[in-house]
């Protein structure tokens, strides 16, 4: 199967001997999970069932103190004057 | 030795805090090279924690039970101002800026922590082979995996390396290692533990929780960590039902599909001897089936995938973590593939990529929504069952620990490892494995799981089990 539209949804990029891997591997993987297309059941006999409620909070900011400022700017690869820097997306 | 031996031995001042980090950074600096468990030790932090616990040791007459007891910790939970690799390339220079919700309760316990433990990548797998840091071998036989993916914790709980761990579990990620190192691993009821500052997974699923050496201590972590968090909107507060039965008033039901073929023969014929000692010490037991529970495998790897694949999109190389040199690509979707290509290993993209086709056009229903449905079968059949019996029996996994290397070339037969885990986190229900039978000296993990919130009532019927070796003599 080709698998360049899967990596492209995946935002991966595979290097030639990979992706041959990856392809085999992927495509037992989908047979294995296909598994689920032969079982036959009644959706009514599990629908109904589950009561979903919605959390909310108040969306509040949260001052954060210099040595936490520090921890976070330092997670970041790329930076100019606390912002993050990117490649230009338009 | 245990949290509740150590406890003692801290209250009579028998020993420090102190004494007994320093006697664990020197065993784990002398015996973890052929093990490889850590990731990172603690050297200086833990001493200065192990100095305050002594403070408070000496000067509170009541301290939290933890107080001064030396953990470690799976390397996908935050501590803050260290390194959370979560076994991955892309955060190997990644510092946590916040701490874990689990963290921040031990902390205030005057826990000390010893440092971080080996795991597969983003807790993906199970042998602990998948961590791009190397695997790490199970104390038992070397030659072995420690399962997977807490394989660190679960590991140096067994090598005692430290009193317990932390671990977290998606589809059997605390009770397989727990299993092949020959330890105790509970994994809770979904949302009774913050997942606050856990590298997320699949979100539904995941849950932190202990690996400790007996049933009694797995308990008091899990009482020490569980509980209401703002920050995890599924988290609840956790409340024990009362009047727990009494061992000779359980209704106990073992797997059938447990005993069947495809698990170990000896594993197979000690569960059913289990079955013949224990006739006459509980109401009923009695053998049943769940024919759904044939397809929770690959309902798991939907879902789990569908969920993995949304929660490591952020992994994009500019907020966090590791990214290739901006100046080398043509544009951001360039710079995104790139940088997700160089520092993923292949576990990890192969999940991914099964998430983004379950969850694309044209296959969304086909596959994410049948699983989905599945998962509510599922999740019915467990509570038919729970209606008429108090617990369910089986093996954590079907086979002793495997050799390191055999199953990595082959992604479903490693996947085929979880069967007996992966059931119960798509039901959201609590689960214990603890050290069972004993095979050539290679463990093998009884697996307890229960309805929700029913922890109290596997810790019991766990206590009993183990304590009642003498009377199931498995090979040891």
């Amino acid at each position: 199967m080709d698998i360049s539209h899967i990596l492209r949804l995946a935002r991966l990029e595979l290097g030639k001997k990979e992706k041959i891997k990856i392809e085999r591997e992927f495509s037992n993987i989908l047979n294995f999970v296909k598994k689920l297309q032969e079982l036959n059941f009644k959706e009514k006999e599990v629908y109904g069932d589950v009561k979903k409620i919605n959390i909310f909070r108040e969306d509040e900011v949260v001052e954060l103190n210099q040595e936490e400022k520090k921890l976070l700017e330092n997670c970041i690869p790329e930076s100019k004057d606390g912002y993050l820097k990117i490649k230009k997306i338009l | 030795m245990t949290i509740i031996e150590l406890r003692e031995k801290l209250k009579n001042r028998e020993i420090s805090s102190l004494e007994i980090t320093k006697n664990y950074l020197e065993k784990i600096k002398k015996e973890d090279k052929k093990i490889h468990s850590f990731l990172d030790v603690y050297k200086e932090d833990a001493i200065e924690m192990a100095k305050r616990a002594d403070k408070i040791l000496e000067q509170n007459s009541s301290p939290h039970p933890l107080c001064g007891i030396p953990c470690v910790v799976k390397d996908n939970i935050l501590i803050k101002g260290h390194i959370a690799t979560a076994g991955s390339k892309i955060l190997e220079n990644y510092i946590a800026p916040y701490d874990a919700t689990v963290i921040k309760r031990l902390k205030e316990a005057g826990v000390v922590f010893l440092g971080k433990t080996n795991l597969d990548e983003f807790a993906m797998g199970s042998s602990t082979e998948n961590s791009a840091f190397g695997p790490t071998r199970n104390p038992n036989d070397l030659n072995r995996v420690p399962g997977g993916s807490s394989g660190g914790s679960a590991a140096a709980v067994r090598a005692d390396f430290c009193v317990f761990a932390l671990g977290s579990d998606t589809g059997g990620s605390i009770r397989q290692p727990a299993s092949f190192c020959g330890v105790v691993g509970l994994k809770p009821t979904y949302g009774s533990v913050s997942r606050y500052g856990l590298i997320a997974m699949a979100s539904s699923l995941d849950v932190i929780g202990p690996i400790t050496k007996t049933v009694d201590d797995a308990k008091i972590v899990f009482e020490a960590i569980r509980g209401r968090d703002p920050m995890d909107s599924t988290s609840f507060d956790f409340v024990s039902p009362k009047n727990i039965k009494k061992i000779k008033d359980l209704k106990i039901a073992i797997l059938k599909e447990g005993t069947s073929e495809d698990v170990d023969q000896f594993l197979k014929e000690s569960i059913l001897k289990l079955k013949e000692d224990l006739k006459d010490r509980v109401l009923i037991i009695d053998i049943v089936s769940i024919p759904s529970l044939k397809y929770a495998l690959p309902t798991y790897y939907i879902i789990m995938a569908s969920e993995a694949s949304t929660n490591l999109a952020r992994f994009d190389g500019i907020r966090y973590g590791k990214s290739v040199s901006s100046k080398e690509c043509l544009d951001i979707f360039n710079f995104y593939i790139k940088t997700r290509g160089r520092f993923l290993g292949p576990e990890v993209k192969r999940r991914i990529m099964l998430g983004a086709y379950s969850l694309s056009a044209g296959y969304y229903d086909e596959f994410y929504s049948r699983a989905c449905l599945i998962q509510k079968k599922i999740i019915l059949d467990f509570k038919r069952l729970f209606s008429k019996f108090d617990l369910l029996l089986l093996p954590t996994s079907p086979s002793p620990p495997f050799k390191l290397g055999e199953k990595v070339d082959d992604p479903i037969q490693m996947y085929l490892s979880d069967i007996f885990t992966v059931p119960v986190n798509l039901a959201q229900l609590p689960a214990i494995s603890i050290p069972f039978a004993k095979k050539d000296d290679l463990p093998f993990g009884l697996q307890i799981v229960g309805p929700k919130y029913s922890e109290d009532k596997i810790f019991n019927f766990a206590r009993f089990i183990m304590n009642s070796k003498h009377l199931f003599e498995f090979g040891e």
